[in-house]
């Protein structure tokens, strides 16, 4: 069940229908291009704005280092496919079931950037940004 | 009037997968999932995440699985 308010450790991004593991931080940005629609018809001072397109993306930063997922990553970047993409809260085993809170929502992204930082004696750090591609629902 | 009996069979361990037209509706079935599972001594392990076109058909799914409390 939902709470009212929830903690960072509860909202969790997920890929292909997964919750991904071993996850740090995540955030998501959803954002509209706008165009001034202002003309000469326009009543009063202030400027008309229409938004003309929209946009979406979610970036997840992970200690998940194995062989497996680090291949997978990389495999996924050079196929330029596209992936099922989202978010929502999460309960359960290793807090990684989905609660189907109101704010989640899924849509189809493409991996576009993808980061694997590692320094001496630290865990590896892998952070990868999903640029979405057609409607989030 | 008898109540539709939509019940399925829950396998610990083995996703369950989900599919309807629109969000609610597959939240719905997931929730009469979950009490179905709860009343059989299951409880969600992983997913329930609810995709949206993942085969380009504009419909919403989810896969579950539930293992023994």
């Amino acid at each position: 069940m939902a709470l009212t308010k929830i903690m960072g450790e509860h909202f969790r991004t997920f890929v292909g229908g997964n919750a991904v593991p071993e996850a740090v931080n995540c955030s998501v940005t959803i954002s509209g291009s706008m165009e001034d629609s202002t003309t000469k018809d326009t009543v009063g001072s202030y400027a008309q704005e229409q938004m003309t397109s929209k946009d979406w993306n979610v970036s997840v930063e992970t200690r998940d280092a194995s062989l497996a997922s680090l291949r997978a990553l990389i495999t996924r970047f050079n196929s330029d496919a596209k992936v099922t993409v989202g978010w929502d809260q999460t309960a359960g085993t290793q807090n990684r079931v989905a609660q189907n809170a109101p704010f989640a929502r899924s849509g189809q992204a493409i991996l576009n950037d993808l980061s694997i930082q590692a320094n001496n004696r630290t865990n590896i750090q892998v952070s990868s940004q999903y640029q979405g591609s057609g409607a989030l629902a | 009037m008898s109540k539709k009996n939509d019940t399925i069979a829950i396998v610990s361990g083995e996703p369950v997968t989900v599919i309807a037209d629109s969000r609610n509706d597959v939240a719905k079935k997931l929730a009469d999932l979950r009490a179905q599972a709860a009343s059989e001594g299951l409880t969600p392990a992983t997913g329930g995440f609810i995709e949206y076109n993942t085969a380009g058909d504009g419909k919403f799914s989810a896969v579950i699985t539930f293992v023994e409390s």
